[in-house]
Formats: C-alpha cells, sequence, structure tokens
C-alpha cells in the first residue's frame, strides 16, 4: 500500500516537472513570432506606426505579433530593462528607443546593428551633428526619428504686460538684462525663465555649450572640463541668471512643474520640441498665450541652433532575428513623406500633437504648414523644422552621461549659492579626472 | 560515516523536497548576489560588455569620492536628525493611549499606525504636494500666519529636514504600536506593589516602566537604525536626493552609480561600504545596549 501511494507521488511529481517544461518551450517558441518595439511615453502612435507597416508588408510580416510597449520610468527604465536582457542574453527588443548620449556606448558593446545601409540615400539631407552624435567608429547606429530642436517658448500675455520685446533677446546678455527688468518690474514675482533643481538631463548648459560650439571633449579624446574657457563661459551664464534673478530655481516633472506651465510664474522657458505636446496636454488654458522663438545666441546674429541629448532615437538590437524587417521599419516609417503626411493626418484624428520629423523631404506638405492656434497663429512646425536645419549637437562618447552627471551636480550647487561658478568648475574637472580620467577612447 | 550521513538525507528526502524551493530561491536571488557583487566591487564593468579587473581600485575611489562622504553625511544626518526624537515622541504617544478610561484611544491608535501601512511612494508624492514653495498647503498656511515660505524641498537645508519630517510622521505609528503592546505586557502587580510602598508616577516609570521597555526600546533604535542608513524611497521621492546632492543617501548614491552611470563594479563596492556601515554601528548599539536589551 505504502509502496503505491509513493509510486504515483512521483509520477505526479514527475507529471508536473513535464507540464512546467512543455509550457516554458512554448513560452520560448511563441516569442520567436514577436516583433517588439520598446520606449517610453505613449505608445498608441509606435502601435500605429508597427500596424501600419504591417499593413503594408503582409508578405514579409507574415503573421509576426508585432508590438509597441511603454517601459516605465523613461528612458532610465528602457536602459535598465535593456541591460537586464542583455546580460541574460533573453527577452531582448527588435527596436530600442534610447537618448542619443547613450548610443555610442551600446554601440560599443555590440548591442546594437548599424543602419549605414538604410540612411545613406538620405544623409546629404539629414543635420550631420546629429548622425555623428549617434555613429561609432564611422557607423551610424541609430535614427533620431524626433529631434529635440531647442527653441525658446514664451508667454506673449506677460511679454506685453512687462514691456519685453522677444525680438531683443538675440543674446544671453540681453536676456539677462530682460530677465533683471521683469524681476524688478514685477516687484519679485515674475522671472524670466526657470532652471531646473535637480538638472536631470542637462539641457541648458547643452544650450550654452551649443551656441559656443564646444563639446565636453576635443576630437582626439581629451576632456575640456577646466580646460577650455568656453565652458566656464557657460557655467558663468548659469551664474548670472541665478545671481540677477532672471531665472528661478525649481523641480522637474512634479505636479508644481506642470502647475507652472500655466501660472506665469516664469515668462518664457528654454526647451526643447517635445514641450509642445506637454503645454497643450497639461496647461491647455493657455492656448493662445505661447509662441515660440529661437534660442538667444552668445553674439548678435548668432543664435542658437541645437538640439537637446534626450532627442529619442531608434535603434536595431544586434540579436533581433528580424533586423532587416526592423530597419525597413525604420526607413519607410520617418523617411518617406507620404507615410509621415498619413502619420501626421493620424495624429491630428487622434487629438495628438504633430510630432517633429528630422526627414524635411515632407515639410512643405499642407499638413505642416497650418497655423497652430496654440501658438496664436504662429507655424509651429514650419518654424521647429527651419531651426532643426544647421542644428549642432554636443559629441557623445561612452562616458558622456557619466560626465554630464558630474557636471550637473556641480550645477546644482551654484543653484544653492553654495559654490561660484569657478570653484564649481574645478570642483567638476577633479570629480571627472578622478573617475573617468582625463581622457576618453573615441 | 557518509554512507550513514546520506542513508539519513535519503531517509528525509520528502523533508528536503519540500524545504528546496526556498533555499533554491535564497541561494539564487540572495547568496549568489552577495557573492557575485563581491566579486564585482574588484572590477570595472558597465554592465553591457566584458568586466576588467581593478583590483582595489573601487575601494581607494571610495576614500576620495566626495559625492560618496556627502551621502554619508546625508545619512547620518536623517538619522540622528529623526531617531531620538521618534523614540521619545512614541514612548510618550503609547503611555497616553495606554491610559484605561481614554476616550477614542481605539481611534487614535488607528490613526497614528494608518501612515505605516498606508505605501511609502503614494505619500512622498503627497508630501511633495504639501510642501511645495510656491503651491504647496503648508506654505499657504506659514504665509497666512505671517511666517515666511519655506523652501522645504529645494533648498540644501531644508530638503533634509523636509525628509527628516518625513519619515518622523510615517514611522511614528509602528513605534507607538511596539511601545503599546511592551506597556500593555508589564506585570500590573508591579505597579500596585508601587503604589504601596508610596512610589509616584516619576518613580513609577523610571524604575517600572522603563526598565521593563529598555529590551524593545533597544531593539527599536537598532532596526530603525539599520532602516535609516538603507533609506532610499523617501528623499528619491521627495527631493530625487538634491538639491546638488545634499539629500542623497547612501542607497540613492549607490542607486544612482550602478543605474544612472553605469558603475556596477563601483557600486558593488559602495554596497560593501553601506554593508560595514551598518554592521559597524549595529555591533556599536547592541554594545551600549546590551544590558538593556537582554534585560536584566
Amino acid at each position: 500500500m505504502r509502496n503505491s501511494s509513493h509510486a504515483w507521488r512521483r509520477i505526479l511529481i514527475t507529471a508536473a516537472i513535464a507540464v512546467i517544461s512543455a509550457l516554458a518551450v512554448l513560452g520560448v517558441s511563441a516569442e520567436e513570432k514577436q516583433f517588439n518595439y520598446w520606449g517610453w511615453g505613449d505608445p498608441t502612435l509606435k502601435q500605429y506606426d508597427l500596424d501600419t507597416y504591417k499593413a503594408a508588408h503582409k508578405a514579409e510580416c507574415g503573421d509576426l505579433t508585432m508590438t509597441a510597449y511603454n517601459i516605465p520610468n523613461g528612458e532610465n527604465g528602457v536602459m535598465t530593462k535593456l541591460l537586464t536582457a542583455w546580460a541574460a542574453k533573453a527577452g531582448l527588443p527588435d527596436i530600442v528607443q534610447q537618448n542619443a548620449p547613450t548610443i555610442v556606448k551600446l554601440a560599443s558593446t555590440g548591442v546594437l546593428e548599424p543602419l549605414n545601409d538604410i540612411l545613406r540615400p538620405f544623409m546629404s539631407k539629414l543635420p550631420k551633428d546629429l548622425l555623428d552624435a549617434v555613429s561609432y567608429k564611422g557607423k551610424i547606429y541609430a535614427y533620431p526619428w524626433r529631434p529635440n530642436t531647442m527653441m525658446l517658448y514664451y508667454r506673449k500675455d506677460i511679454f506685453d504686460k512687462y514691456g519685453i520685446d522677444p525680438n531683443k533677446l538675440d543674446t544671453w546678455d540681453n536676456f539677462i538684462i530682460a530677465g533683471e527688468k521683469l524681476y524688478k518690474d514685477s516687484g519679485g514675482k515674475v522671472y524670466l525663465t526657470y532652471l531646473p533643481a535637480t538638472n536631470g538631463n542637462g539641457q541648458f548648459l547643452e544650450a550654452f555649450l551649443d551656441g559656443l560650439k564646444v563639446g565636453f571633449i576635443d576630437n582626439k579624446g581629451n576632456i575640456l572640463i577646466g580646460k577650455d574657457q568656453r565652458i566656464a563661459q557657460a557655467f558663468n551664464l548659469w551664474e548670472r541668471m541665478i545671481k540677477t534673478h532672471t531665472a528661478v530655481v525649481r523641480s522637474e516633472w512634479d505636479a508644481p512643474w506642470y502647475a507652472s506651465l500655466s501660472s506665469g510664474e516664469y515668462a518664457c522657458m528654454i526647451s526643447a520640441a517635445w514641450l509642445d505636446a506637454n503645454l497643450k496636454q497639461s496647461a491647455p488654458q493657455t492656448k493662445g498665450l505661447w509662441r515660440i522663438m529661437e534660442l538667444p545666441g552668445w553674439k548678435k546674429g548668432q543664435r542658437t541652433h541645437c538640439f537637446q541629448a534626450g532627442s529619442p532615437v531608434l535603434s536595431v538590437v544586434s540579436s533581433s532575428p528580424y533586423k532587416q524587417l526592423a530597419k525597413d521599419f525604420i526607413r519607410d516609417t520617418f523617411l518617406n513623406s507620404d507615410n509621415l503626411v498619413k502619420r501626421a493626418q493620424w495624429q491630428k484624428d487622434h487629438n495628438q500633437s504633430v510630432t517633429l520629423n528630422l526627414w524635411q523631404g515632407a515639410a512643405s506638405n499642407p499638413i505642416f504648414e497650418e497655423p497652430d492656434e496654440f501658438y496664436g497663429g504662429q507655424k509651429w512646425f514650419q518654424l521647429a523644422m527651419a531651426y532643426s536645419k544647421n542644428g549642432v549637437n554636443l559629441p557623445y562618447f561612452k562616458e558622456f552621461t557619466d560626465v554630464q552627471n558630474i557636471l550637473n551636480q556641480e550645477l546644482d550647487k551654484i543653484s544653492a549659492g553654495l559654490l561660484t561658478a569657478d570653484e564649481a568648475l574645478k570642483e567638476a574637472a577633479r570629480t571627472i579626472e578622478l573617475k573617468i580620467g582625463t581622457k576618453v577612447t573615441l | 560515516m557518509p554512507d550513514r550521513l546520506l542513508s539519513r538525507i535519503w531517509r528525509s528526502r520528502n523533508a528536503y523536497f519540500f524545504i528546496c524551493p526556498f533555499y533554491l530561491s535564497f541561494l539564487v536571488f540572495s547568496a549568489f548576489p552577495i557573492l557575485f557583487s563581491f566579486y564585482l566591487s574588484f572590477r570595472r564593468w558597465d554592465g553591457f560588455g566584458e568586466s576588467v579587473y581593478a583590483g582595489l581600485a573601487n575601494y581607494r575611489l571610495l576614500l576620495l569620492d566626495e559625492r560618496f562622504h556627502q551621502a554619508i553625511w546625508n545619512t547620518i544626518y536623517m538619522w540622528l536628525g529623526h531617531i531620538f526624537i521618534a523614540i521619545v515622541a512614541a514612548f510618550l504617544l503609547a503611555a497616553t493611549l495606554n491610559i484605561k478610561d481614554l476616550p477614542g484611544k481605539g481611534l487614535f491608535r488607528v490613526a497614528f499606525y494608518l501612515p505605516n501601512v498606508t505605501g511609502v511612494v503614494p505619500m512622498a508624492l503627497a508630501f511633495t504636494l504639501l510642501l511645495d514653495q510656491q503651491y504647496g498647503l503648508v506654505n499657504y498656511v506659514l504665509t497666512h500666519l505671517g511666517l515666511p515660505a519655506i523652501p522645504w524641498l529645494t533648498n540644501i537645508h531644508w530638503a533634509k529636514n523636509a525628509i527628516i519630517i518625513f519619515i518622523f510622521w510615517r514611522g511614528l505609528g509602528w513605534l507607538m504600536v511596539v511601545y503599546l503592546a511592551g506597556l500593555q505586557s508589564i506585570d500590573p502587580d508591579l505597579f500596585e506593589a508601587a503604589l504601596v510602598d508610596g512610589a509616584g508616577p516619576l518613580a513609577r516609570l523610571r524604575h517600572i516602566t522603563l526598565p521593563s521597555l529598555m529590551p524593545l526600546i533597544g531593539f527599536t533604535f537598532i532596526t530603525s537604525t539599520i532602516g535609516s542608513f538603507r533609506m532610499f524611497t523617501e528623499p528619491q521621492i521627495l527631493t530625487q536626493g538634491g538639491p546638488a546632492g545634499y539629500s542623497t543617501t547612501i542607497n540613492q548614491y549607490l542607486y544612482q552609480t550602478a543605474f544612472a552611470q553605469s558603475q556596477m563594479g563601483y557600486a558593488a563596492a559602495i554596497s560593501y561600504a553601506l554593508f560595514a556601515m551598518i554592521v559597524l554601528v549595529s555591533a556599536a548599539q547592541y554594545r551600549l545596549l546590551r544590558r538593556q536589551v537582554e534585560g536584566y
């Protein structure tokens, strides 16, 4: 009796293990017919892109299930998930959206597939700096599908109230003069702009450096922090903005920040193309009050045209079994004028802000020339595309985000009044030398 | 001998089968990461490519890294800033809520304990709204009382204090419940005997209540210290470790080093440094409070 109950127990356990193993194998098999696209933000547009591509390429896609995923925690969340999947060599996506500064690191460790074959016919019409920024050893590893062209968003009502002429904000010096005047005239209630309390993505420093045409490294990989006077100039501008009350220091991406988009706490924002969607969603009551213009420059007649490092880019993962399909998807979705027009129409039909495209082949289509009531009838799209032409971008390298994080922390210390610009820069140079060295490998 | 051991193991195979899931998951999710982190702390690795042997470079960097030193100071400040006040406040609260005929004491107990069972993330998010300099309710009240608005979350001095206020408010309930249980377990005969001997309230507190409660106080002191050194969620949500890194805790710095800067080897070294600090501080506390923790 006892022997037969032992035997039954063994049979049951063996059967359970067999079922679990079969399920695991089936799971693995099922994964092979998936085409996965990882990104952050609203996945509906990405899913539309995949569905449109699949409908137009039925033979190639077959019974492939193409899915766009919104990974929580933005670019950091995508990076962490990608890192985990790469280490496990399982669960990797086919296409991944990342921020441009991470591409060199990913490419250097073999995670990404070069895209030169699909981009070659279009390269003469794409901003060179932006493609160089996502290149490694002469090969391009990502496509900047939504360039974060930097621009100044300003509140016309506040400018009119305090007599600020936007055309006079053509240099950073004039920007500071206007900021001081605004703070005084408003009795300390309104600032010209804000600087982030914990400068997460460094977009303000980038804008200053892009205007000075200097990056963190030279073309031999020598780190320029603490050595190039232009970087000191950028740090000094940051300090001047705080000391003259041109800028208020505040947090970003929290409920109070969203509230400040409509409160009139500051008269303008140094930002990028992505802000358009945020303003329309989070501050619809300010419709008609905002305008956009080019960023000031360091000298008269030399406005700053640049891209913010948070520009999301698309890459093909090297381990994908559908590499060619992924590349064709990128080309057909983002470098085809007809598809870009249809895409823009779909966004309008679904009450989404039309995404700024890097490819300007469709720029003359009426859908991209419509006046935008949110900006008082300005042709936002046309202006943003014009600002994208000849835009500059900081050169990226493997340790770029590490250097940027160190600089951001020093900028926070300037904002907090702990250090002067010169002291902060010296400390940054010391920390960078300690943690990274004086030269990087290109 | 090995045959006897093997046969004993075989005889108990069913028992081992039932306990093996725990041990397997312990090996995979605890033991292996602990050992691998130790190995990684002697290497340089960004998480993607091959790791490179770095010797003691990561540990040497700990001694030179000012941001790490700042994180240690921030953690100690926030630990000391709340722990003594919390223990005293919780004890007084427990003593008050232990009064026999106090009306509504059940409601008060629930109210004070509620923050402890509510998720820390939504509460911290709510606190960011309450403490916002421009739009927060706290500053609204302060300015209406004629006081200046405080930059709770954006000032280098106030940021840590804001976090202290949050962790004090959140942790008070748990300490209160523990001390309340302790108070209720004191033999009432001791109090009666003391009354008979003419001991007043202060004397009863000093000679009966506190000594009876000391093991619990010692225990909560040690566990709260360990929790303070491991603090991450509160500063991450409230201030993101800013401004200028002035509210970054050691655990936050570890996370930033590993996942924002992809310096896995150095992050592993930080984790072992944190472990060493917790062990040292806990051992020192235990030694000081041994008599009290183990009882008379």
